[in-house]
Order: structure tokens, then sequence, then C-alpha cells
């Protein structure tokens, strides 16, 4: 199953998420950021992060998820290719991101992400699958 | 899923459409387009959201549209709204992410002869010396403390501190400092995210060119601009860089929570906002404030290097050189104005997203130099074509704000660009064109190629032909410097 694509928006990008299940969407949304960031293969797990988000929606908790994920990225340089929840509901997760610290001989960044729009922002179920839509603003 | 709306409009004149008001708009669309171009615009939703605008509480005459407005999030790109400063809101959608970014022009002794063996050398120079490409740190490295004083005097915190000259503050945007800067309201994240970026170009669609005057429209409004055909000049483009990112970001979901606790119902959540007069409503201009205020020292910076590469590799010193700022103008920003509806002098709280400030003349804002001929407004294109000079007209003082277009506005995404530059060397292609570019990745060499804009002349000919400013002279990029 894909876990992600991408979709023209005339200035900036969007992705469109896909899974079996919430969680999956959650993870393979994270795992999309990161992967238009930087070339993931050549990411290794040296390190984890432990990382707490609370949101009042569903929604609204992908797009902190996420905007949490790429601060710590830009000030931190923290580049993670592996997401596992110890807790996610509609408003709160817990996770633990697996990755490295971003090193110039090694890593490069293929694209700026600005933000994580609200704009658009969707999750959903349809029998059974899962789907997920984020904008970026680059 | 999402549905394209077909939006309604009616033809005013040949450069003006109206959005009528209808369901929950509490005003009428207004946008500034011709036939051609608005064949573009109804290619994405950027119509659906002039119109998402109109529903917002306090807004002011007509929601509306420069005719380099494309699909946004929240605002459209090139959207302008006013709000009752007492009883309207402030949307930090409607300011954008990069807050404050803008472009500045300066002007040289230098006509382009004296430079044509060594444009090259100098874009290398550029390249090497200001700081650019995604997640670009800088040499500086500012306590806290001293940040916060950048927040708070934005220019002048820069000339204070050996950046510039006292001079250049006179022909910039409110002096580069916007009143209300309080660092207090700015999270710990941003002042992180901010503090090694200062005095970085970043990427996308940011840049530094060299050009020259290519063109003159107006000789008289030209000479009191310090411009003249063939005379070489460099304009800049960038922002707040992820201070700025972070400070709308932080807004954002502190007003998506007043939101619901207002009941306020809006068609979109990007369009999150709150009263002006509410306490979130005045952190939010005082931490915007301090956002323009980074942007402008950052700027201010990259001026200050670009003089000094100029020197350097021309064995030139300054006075030789003449190198003065023309104008520097923000093109996402909340200012707070005064303007004239229905008769009478009103506190507005004006929304620039992708739009510029156009102030006639004899406005108590400009700068004395400019009080006769207006404020200066730069309008850059993409680095293959032109940018141009234009001032403003009290014409867009009355029917927008004293605003008008910011660009030429994306035409293509970014993938679309990618794929129609596969197996094109687009150096060597903008080299036969006369242009040297150096970027720091070829990634936003190839999303930034010329044709994924508008063309910038359609774009200046509507707002000149509108009325809403008057062209000045068209510039021409010679060597670019990308992030």
């Amino acid at each position: 199953m894909k876990r992600y694509e991408t979709f023209d928006h005339t200035a900036d990008l969007g992705i469109r998420i896909f899974g079996r299940t919430y969680e999956e969407v959650m993870t393979n949304a994270a795992y999309a950021l990161f992967d238009l960031l930087t070339d993931l293969d050549r990411v290794q797990e040296t390190l984890s992060c432990a990382i707490h988000v609370e949101a009042a929606e569903r929604e609204e908790l992908l797009i902190r998820w996420l905007n949490e994920l790429l601060f710590l990225c830009e000030s931190q340089g923290y580049l993670f290719k592996r997401f596992h929840f110890s807790h996610l509901d509609q408003t709160s997760l817990k996770a633990v991101a697996h990755g490295e610290i971003f090193e110039s001989s090694r890593h490069e960044f293929k694209t700026e992400i600005k933000a994580v729009t609200y704009h658009q922002v969707a999750i959903r179920e349809n029998d059974g699958a899962w789907e997920g839509r984020v904008i970026f603003d680059l | 899923m999402s549905g394209r709306e077909k939006i309604h409009l009616e033809k005013i004149d040949n450069y003006r459409w109206r959005i009528p008001r209808a369901g929950k708009m509490r005003v009428d669309g207004l946008i500034y387009a011709d036939e051609g171009l608005l064949g573009e615009i109804h290619e994405d939703e950027s119509l659906k959201q002039v119109a998402n605008v109109a529903h917002l509480p306090g807004i002011q005459k007509y929601s509306l549209a420069m005719p380099d407005i494309h699909w946004g999030y929240g605002f459209p790109i090139g959207g302008v709204a006013a709000f009752d400063w007492q009883e309207g809101v402030i949307s930090p959608g409607g300011v954008g992410y990069d807050i404050n970014c803008g472009t500045r022009l300066l002007v040289t002794n230098l006509s382009t002869q004296n430079l044509r063996d060594k444009i090259k050398n100098l874009v290398n120079a550029l390249f090497q010396n200001i700081p650019s490409g995604v997640g670009s740190k800088g040499t500086l490295r500012l306590s806290a403390q001293e940040l916060r004083q950048v927040l708070k005097e934005g220019s002048a915190w820069a000339v204070k501190n050996g950046y510039g000259r006292p001079e250049d503050l006179d022909c910039t945007e409110d002096r580069g400092c916007m009143e209300g800067a309080d660092p207090g309201v700015v999270s710990e994240r941003a002042m992180d995210r901010g503090r090694p970026q200062l005095g970085t170009l970043g990427s996308g669609n940011h840049f530094l060119e060299v050009g020259f005057v290519d063109e003159v429209y107006n000789p008289e409004v030209a000479r009191v601009l310090g411009l003249r055909k063939d005379q070489v000049t460099v304009l800049i483009h960038s922002g707040s860089r992820g201070l700025g990112y972070q400070v709308c970001d932080d807004f954002l979901k502190k007003m998506s929570e007043r939101v619901r606790q207002l009941g306020l119902e809006l068609p979109d959540r990007q369009l999150a906002c709150d009263f002006i007069q509410s306490s979130t409503g005045q952190d939010y201009f005082s931490g915007m404030a301090c956002a323009a205020n980074y942007a402008w020292t950052n700027r201010q910076m990259l001026m200050h290097w670009t003089r000094e590469v100029f020197e350097r590799v021309l064995q030139m010193g300054p006075k030789e050189l003449g190198m003065h700022l023309v104008y520097d103008i923000c093109h996402n920003i909340a200012k707070r104005e005064f303007h004239i509806i229905d008769g009478e002098r009103r506190e507005v709280c004006v929304h620039r997203k992708g739009a510029t400030r156009a102030f006639p003349p004899g406005h108590p804002a400009l700068p004395e130099v400019y009080r006769k001929v207006g404020q200066p407004v730069l309008i850059p294109g993409d680095m293959g074509r032109y940018s141009y000079v234009l001032v403003g007209t009290e014409r867009a003082m009355e029917e927008t704000f004293g605003s008008t277009c910011h660009g030429a506005g994306r035409v293509q995404s970014r993938t679309q660009a990618k794929k129609a530059s596969k197996g094109r060397d687009l150096h060597r292609e903008l080299e036969d064109r006369g242009i040297y570019v150096m970027a720091a990745s070829r990634a936003t060499l190839v999303e930034e190629a010329p044709e994924a804009y508008k063309d910038v002349s359609q774009v200046v000919e509507v707002v000149h032909q509108a009325g809403i400013s008057s062209k000045v002279a068209r510039l021409r990029p010679w060597g670019v410097v990308k992030g």
C-alpha cells in the first residue's frame, strides 16, 4: 500500500496520506514530511525522541504533530524516519520518533517546508481505509 | 476531498470584476484582472478564497484581490482586506507564514558596461558571502537579549550595529520598525528558530538579483527615485525566516481555540482569527510586529553584505559606487492605517497577503524625498524576464486601501515546473538569455523556472491601467542568487 502521494497546489504542496488505520495515517504523514525534506535512505536510526502533542480534535492533532516534527527538525536538526505511538486518540498522542541529527556531509535538504497549514486539512475513514490530507506552505 | 466551485463573476470594466455578495458574505469581492489573467485565475480555488475572506467580521468595503492572485491557504495570495479597528478581526492567515516577506531595491552609479566582464565574479562572490538555501544559518551568534532588541527595533538595530547607514531607514516602509512590537509575546520556539537564521536569504522564491534599468516609462518620477536607463541595480527578496513562520503557527493555534469559544462560523480553518481588540488579537499584532522587524533587519543585513561584496569585487569605494536604497516594502503584513470609508476617516487593520502598499503622493507616511511622486512599489518578476518599479496613486487609496500587486504569481505548481524542466539545462538556457544564476540547489532553480510564473508585465499592466499604481521603470535580471 502506498504510504502517501503529493498533489498540486499552485504555490505550495499537498499530500494525501493513506493507511489501514488512523495510527497508520499519523505514522505515514510523519514519514511523508521527512521523505519530502530529505533522502531517508541516508538517515540512520541512531537516536530517538519522545514527543507529546495535544489538540482539540483529530484534524488539529494531525497538524500539530507535523508542526512539532518540523520544529524539531528546523531548530535541532532532527531527521526522523520511523515512528511509534505509545498512545494515540482523537485529541492527544505520545510517540517516539527514531532517526538522527542532520549532518551536512551526509544529508541534504531537498526542500524547505515553512509550515503545515490548516487549509483544507482532513482525516477520515472510508470502508475500512483511512486517508488524510494536508497542505504544506513551501 | 475538495470540490471546485465555479464562482460567479460580474464584469465592472476591463480590469475590475465583482463577486456579488452571497450567502454569509458580508461584502462583495473585487478582483483586479484582465480577461487573459482571469482564465488562469479560474484554474485554481483562489476566487473561492476571496469570497471566504468576505465572511470575516468587521470587513470593510470589499474583499480585494490583485491580478497576481493565486490559491493560498485561508486568504488567497494577492489578497487585501481591511477590518474595522474596533469591531473587526485580525487573522494570521491573512498575513501568511512569512511575515513581512518583502523586497528592497538598491541603485548604483554603475552602468552595464562597467560590469560586463565582472558580472560572474560578482554573482559568485555574492553567493559565497550571503548565506542562502534551505535551513541556512547565518554567521551571527545572537544572545536572547540581542534578538529581543532586533524584534523591538528592526532596521535601526542593524544600522546601530554597523549594518548600513542611517539614511537607509528613511527609505524603508515604516522606517524598518513597526509600532507595537513586544518580544514578550514571541514564543521560545520562535526565538529558537529565528536566532540562527538572522542574516540569511532563505530558499524557495527568495533571491538576490543584480539587474539593470531596461526601460523608463516616467522619466520625471524615475529621476526622483534615482533611476536611469542602463543603470545597474540590486533587488533583494526575503522575509522573517523561521521566526515569522513560528509566530504565525503559534497564533493560528491560539486563534483556532478562540474561534471555537466565540462560536465563529468560518468557511476554512486557516481563516482562524480573533477580534483586534481582544487580548489574543493584540498579542498577535505585537508578535507579528516583532517578526516584521526581524525581516527588516534581515534585509538590511543582506543589503549591507551586498554593498561590501560590490566594493571588494569591483575595488571601488562606497561613494564611487553610490549604492543607495531606493525603497524597502513588505508584501505580507497587517497594518493599522486610516482610510476614507463612506466619506468618513476610519481606523482599520489592512491585511496584505502577497500585496504591496501603494500610498499616493502627499501621504504623510512617505519620506520627504518621495512626498511629491508617491510611494515606490517594487514588483519582482521571475528570474528570466522583468521586474518593475511603480508608484502609488490616489486611486489606490480610494479603491484598494492603498494597495497593489506584489509579483508575478505562480501559474505552474512546483511539480509541474519540475516535470517541464526534465532533461533541460536551465543554467544554460538562462545564460543564453544573458542571465547568470547561482542556486543553492537544482531543485529550487527548477521550481523557480521563469515559465512557472505569470508574465509579470501582464500583471503590472492591469494595476497600471486600473490606475491603482503607475509604471516608472522596468528592470531586467542579469545575475541571480537563488536560495
